[in-house]
């Protein structure tokens, strides 16, 4: 049956795109924050608080203590802001409408990352 | 007199599909995003219910319906989000058609078929979104869409061959047809 061909297909697509992005590399953590200026970067490490520029406005990232979390941005729904924190490697979160993207790269996936994925 | 050829367009009935489309995209608000802008695909139930008794053109006026409609209820009619909505229920409709049309029923399910459905979505979605909208950041949400996509799309499919198995009004138009 083709229906367990397209399962087969989505599964994959799944894993591959998974893989892409969560990839173990040798770089150290960083924050990866992308926004209407281009690509800016961040060690996961040091606190600090960091003005994303969008077309609705400034999204406010906060660093602190090893974990990444959207503070306020002028959105409507906050789903970014709901997101929470995140602090492994692969994870992000993002302000779509206002299209910036938080992602933190380099170092190996954690556990706590694979559990995610699983959720 | 109507000329003979093409069987009129049913406006009547695909303005009501077009309408249930709009109240399925509405209860999706119901449920938590757990990422942004990620659909479960509820408004697409009366796209594939349809597919078995809707002609091509009545099946255009009913994505037509759900695209702009869906866009005006949720305000996002002058938006990004629209491009996305847009171009992912193209992609699904075509996919979902083309083998409604050209796969005889013994070798996929509508299970199948949503599940191919949502696959299209999902992949001109994330390229839309890489490619045009926010770029190469915004792969990260590809593993994200693909795997929820499986489980809804699965879903979807199997909501859509129940309903059709047990409901008497379908049932009837899909005589008719």
């Amino acid at each position: 049956m083709l229906d367990w061909f397209f399962l087969a297909l989505s599964l994959t697509l799944t894993v591959g795109t998974g893989w892409a992005v969560l990839a173990p590399t040798d770089a150290p953590l960083r924050v990866e924050v992308e926004d209407a200026r281009g690509i800016s970067l961040f060690p996961l490490d040091e606190n600090r608080t960091i003005q994303a520029r969008g077309p609705l406005g400034i999204t406010t990232v906060e660093i602190v203590h090893g974990g990444v979390f959207i503070d306020d941005s002028p959105c409507t729904n906050k789903v970014c802001i709901a997101m929470g924190t995140i602090r492994s490697t692969g994870q992000f979160v993002a302000c779509l409408p206002n299209r910036v993207f938080v992602r933190i790269t380099g170092g190996s996936p954690s556990s706590e990352a694979l559990d995610a994925a699983i959720w | 007199m109507r000329p003979s050829g093409k069987p009129p367009v049913r406006t009547d009935l695909v303005a009501f599909f077009g309408a249930l489309s709009l109240f399925f995209a509405t209860l999706e608000y119901l449920f938590p995003k757990p990422i942004p802008f990620f659909r479960l695909g509820l408004s697409n139930l009366p796209l594939l219910v349809s597919l078995g008794f809707f002609s091509f053109r009545e099946q255009m006026l009913l994505l037509l319906l759900k695209v702009v409609g869906t866009g005006i209820v949720n305000g996002t009619l002058a938006s990004h989000v629209f491009l996305f909505s847009t171009g992912a229920t193209l992609a699904s409709f075509i996919v979902m058609y083309g083998l409604h049309r050209l796969v005889p029923p013994g070798v996929i399910s509508l299970t199948g078929i949503s599940l191919a459905g949502a696959v299209a979505s999902n992949a001109v979605q994330i390229a839309l979104a890489i490619g045009i909208v926010y770029g190469p950041a915004a792969g990260v949400v590809a593993p994200w869409y693909f795997g929820l996509g499986t489980f809804t799309g699965w879903a979807m499919g199997w909501g859509a061959t129940a309903f059709l198995k047990h409901s008497k009004w379908l049932g009837r138009l899909r005589a008719q047809a």
